[in-house]
């Protein structure tokens, strides 16, 4: 008797599955795979001052954020204003990577639309990001005072993202 | 040089740079390349390998494979390397362990399920 | 105008649909022949209604008709006329309105073909689908929604630009489509009790029909990518093929048990459930393609409000549908106990729809196991083409073993040493000719090759017989086996070369030279681009010259590569330029693919093979009466 049930429990599992994937999965939104992870090794001549490097060692000591972007990619203009505002307004610090770019025009583009970051490497071949496990742009890492990755926020940053997700666990870290 | 040719090289910037060149390698190299080079999800398309794509990150991501095979790495060891920094979602052809372990073995499953049905089904009551 | 008597005829046919399915079911339930008497003409006034709606889409689009939302979404006062008129297809609303058409289509040809006593039944479950499918059409997904503001229209995607476009998603709908009117027909047959020889006949011809154009759609469909996609590849398993695939294979399960059903007199559960699967995979897999919950390179725009109707109406009509068989199951249960012997085409047919089924099953395994795992938060993989061909290889060679085998048996018994002879001949002849073949071309033996070459000429030697008692069944064994040697050999034999090139510069592949002439603009309506010659050379002989271009699409701003393709017979060969290097260099991919176009053709012949099996039953049937 039981036997005849079988179907529809299979059927009901599947469209339970597909429901639920319906509404929660961003299929191209990756979770990164370092999360709880050191921060990968890296030297990255600075933007500004070539002769000076930015290294993994840098982020350590507190709670920060690190920002890929480039200024060719359209969204990360967007996500401009909200850096800017990250910084100065709830003091927290940002690093920036400067992704396959051209030095000249970065620095042209910042010192046009203001210039959120403690410092900035210019990782012109790209190495740096792919050790990040970056596939796009903007990407956004939070990094733990330990120099830990505790999250990368896909995408632009928007107040919504912020104030759901990032800054509850930048406080959680010790960032005000 | 036209208008629409610099907008062409403009948007295929990034792949000036061919310092890479995969038809250097002897020819079972060149194969385990362009094999490997289809196992590897192109993170940033629709569901295409990084050897079917032109993608900046593909293109970056298919030099990487080069440069590692030159350093006489092994595939498991450039997968892993993949993995580390992309996640199991990079690899196309999913690897056997506890989780996808149904994956490789349903269809053998499934045949001996056939087999058993038919044999059910020629001797319904065992006659 | 146009918008408002769309809209009018959509209404309408929702209309129309209700009563179709209401109607004959309340009649049944009653016992009012009067009731069911609506059947067929609210089925034609649907049709009809249906139609209109159509034509008037089509005529906004070449009319350029940018009012609606729609046509401004797909189309381009630039764009050539015949992609104006099969962007209609385009996007997602156009083709929920297309597959409507298309189901009302076959609804008409059931109400002209179907059995007095059976039809109204069969009509008010197919109008039941109908109105579900209106109902999200109006609510979710309206072709007619009016624009927002001044538009000029966004133009057709590019990828779609091509004559592989006029032709493979009609193809394509009408067989997925078809599937519903085998599972309308089996639906009504279990509401009535009675799974008879009647229905078995006629759900088999509907449903070969059926499989006739989902072979050739998914044919056509590999044919296009191949032309449009650039790198000369031809089958991805990506989720939205493997969508069409898997009712494919139940659908060639189903119309090999359907004879059993029909000749036999057994197995008529398994055809039954077989039936119902075919339609919730067709359902699933519209369902899959518009959600968005997979990566596909051909998903239309996401919406969750359209998932969500998708996937009730998946829910609701195959638990339904489910229900009925269970329900019915014990009912037919009873007449079916026929002694088999292990060795006949019984047996040979059963354990062929197990095994397609298996086949089925791992695809969709496949597909769905990232979900799956996603779902409950054990991490995110993929499932892709490596996966897939390498499950699929040895299950494809052990079908082709059987399917060797089974057309030498006969109903019932039979003398197995005479079957073991016919069939040991068979295989030595077939590996001799594989072996000796493979030899002269290739110059070396390969396991893979070898087997899969062997296997095919296998099957061809098992039909050799019945080409005369069974033409459809010989023809469409042998499509399948030249495809399997299309696919095996062009893999196995195919060349490539990537370099860069300019003007002046020559490449060698294969028994090939290919010249880089020159480059020079071009346009289009809609585009502008540069075009490569290409001089190809064989011994000397010039062969032919090969253009392929590179195109900018100006309303969308998007780049295209156009491919040149040589094709023959026994090899294609294939241009693609990939990007500008500088001023004059070209990064060129040519590949040399031989037997490419025994893939397509094999995927041809098998769908001929399918249409001489409905031809011969009409034939039957007239020769009977």
């Amino acid at each position: 008797m039981l036997k005849k049930f079988i179907p529809f429990f299979i059927l009901f599992a599947l469209i339970g599955i597909l429901g639920k994937e319906l509404f929660y999965s961003k299929p191209n939104e990756l979770p990164s795979a370092l999360l709880g992870e050191d921060i990968p090794t890296f030297a990255l001549p600075d933007l500004f001052k070539p002769q000076k490097l930015f290294t993994h060692k840098d982020l350590k000591g507190r709670v920060a954020l690190l920002n890929v972007w480039a200024t060719w990619c359209y969204a990360c203009g967007m996500e401009q204003s909200m850096l800017l505002k990250i910084s100065s307004e709830y003091h927290v610090p940002i690093y920036g990577i400067d992704y396959k770019d051209n030095a000249e025009e970065a620095i042209a583009w910042l010192n046009q639309n203001g210039n959120p970051y403690v410092m900035i490497g210019n990782d012109k071949r790209g190495d740096v990001a792919i050790d990040l496990g970056v596939y796009g742009t903007p990407e956004t890492f939070v990094i733990s005072p330990q120099g830990k990755i505790l999250y990368r926020h896909v995408g632009v940053i928007d107040q919504a993202a912020w104030d759901e997700t990032l800054y509850p666990l930048i406080k959680k870290f010790g960032g005000r | 040089m036209s208008f629409f040719l610099r907008i062409l090289i403009f948007i295929s910037f990034f792949n000036l740079s061919y310092a890479y060149s995969p038809s250097s390698l002897p020819s079972d190299q060149l194969t385990r390349f362009q094999t490997l080079t289809k196992e590897i999800r192109c993170l940033v398309c629709q569901n295409q390998n990084i050897a079917d794509s032109n993608a900046p990150l593909a293109n970056d991501l298919r030099e990487k494979v080069f440069t590692m095979m030159s350093e006489k790495k092994s595939n498991e060891e450039i997968k892993d390397y993949l993995v580390k920094r992309y996640g199991e979602f990079i690899l196309l052809q999913p690897r056997f362990n506890k989780l996808t372990f149904i994956l490789w073995t349903f269809p053998l499953i499934g045949l001996t399920c056939v087999l058993f049905f038919l044999i059910r089904f020629i001797k319904p009551s065992g006659k | 105008m146009i918008r408002l008597f769309g809209e009018i005829s959509l209404i309408f046919a929702l209309f129309c649909s209700l009563i179709q399915s209401v109607l004959p079911l309340l009649g049944h339930w009653r016992h009012h022949p009067y009731l069911s008497a609506f059947a067929r003409p609210s089925a034609l006034a649907q049709f009809i209604f249906i139609l209109i709606a159509y034509i008037l889409l089509t005529i906004a689009f070449t009319t350029n008709d940018f009012s609606i939302a729609y046509v401004a979404a797909n189309s381009h006062a630039s764009l050539p006329l015949m992609y104006r008129m099969t962007a209609v297809w385009g996007a997602h609303e156009g083709s929920i309105l297309l597959w409507i058409l298309i189901l009302n289509a076959w609804t008409l040809a059931t109400a002209m073909n179907d059995a007095p006593r059976n039809v109204a039944l069969t009509l008010s479950i197919l109008g039941l689908i109908s109105f579900c499918f209106l109902c999200f059409l109006l609510l979710t997904s309206n072709p007619f929604l009016p624009t927002t503001g001044p538009q000029l229209g966004r133009d057709l995607n590019p990828l779609l630009q091509d004559p592989g476009f006029v032709i493979h998603p009609p193809m394509l709908y009408i067989g997925y489509v078809g599937f519903s009117v085998a599972f309308a027909m089996t639906m009504a047959a279990l509401i009535r009790g009675q799974l008879d020889t009647a229905w078995a006949q006629l759900t088999r011809r509907f449903a070969v029909a059926a499989w006739c154009f989902l072979t050739l759609g998914i044919t056509l469909g590999s044919w296009w990518a191949y032309r449009v996609l650039g790198w000369g590849g031809f089958w991805f398993w990506d989720p939205v093929e493997n969508a069409s695939l898997l009712p494919w294979l139940s659908g060639t399960a189903l119309i090999h048990v359907l004879v059993l059903a029909e000749k036999r007199q057994t197995a008529k559960g398994w055809a039954a459930l077989l039936a119902l699967i075919c339609f919730a995979l067709s359902l699933l897999g519209t369902f899959l393609v518009r959600s968005g919950v997979l990566i596909s390179a051909h998903t239309f725009a996401n919406d969750p409000a359209r998932g969500i109707f998708l996937l009730l109406l998946l829910a609701i009509l195959i638990t339904a549908a489910l229900a009925v068989y269970v329900i019915r199951l014990p009912t037919f249960a009873k007449t079916e106990a026929r002694p088999f012997f292990w060795l006949s085409r019984d047996t040979a047919l059963m354990l062929n729809s197990g095994l397609l089924i298996v086949a089925m099953m791992t695809i969709l395994l496949g597909t769905l196991y990232p979900l799956v795992l996603d779902a409950f938060h054990l991490g995110t993989i993929s499932v892709g083409a490596p996966y897939f061909n390498s499950v699929m290889t040895p299950l494809v060679l052990i079908v082709m073993v059987f399917m060797g085998l089974g057309p030498l048996c006969r109903w019932e018994k039979q003398p197995i040493h005479l079957f073991v002879q016919q069939a040991a001949k068979n295989f030595f002849l077939g590996l001799i000719t594989a072996i000796s073949l493979l030899w002269s071309i290739m110059g070396q033996l390969d396991v893979i090759p070898v087997i899969s070459l062997m296997l095919s000429i296998w099957i061809i030697l098992s039909i050799v017989g019945s080409v005369r008692s069974l033409p459809g069944m010989s023809f469409a064994h042998t499509g399948f086996a030249i495809m399997v040697i299309g696919i095996m050999l062009s893999s196995f034999l195919s060349e490539e070369r990537e370099t860069r090139m300019h003007p002046g510069n020559a490449v060698d592949l294969g028994p090939y030279q290919f010249f880089f002439i020159d480059t020079k603009s071009v346009s289009g309506t809609n585009y502008r681009g540069i075009r490569a010659n290409f001089d190809v050379v064989k011994n000397k002989h010039h062969v032919t010259n090969l253009y392929p271009e590179k195109r900018i699409y100006t309303v969308r701003d998007m780049v295209m590569t156009t491919v040149d393709i040589h094709p023959g017979v026994f090899r294609d060969l294939y241009i693609a330029l990939g990007d500008p290097l500088s001023d004059d260099d070209w990064s060129v991919r040519i590949y040399y693919k031989p037997f490419m176009r025994w893939v397509w053709f094999g995927g041809v012949i098998m769908m001929l093979g399918g249409l001489l099996v409905i031809l011969q039953r009409k034939e039957n049937r007239a020769k009977r009466c």
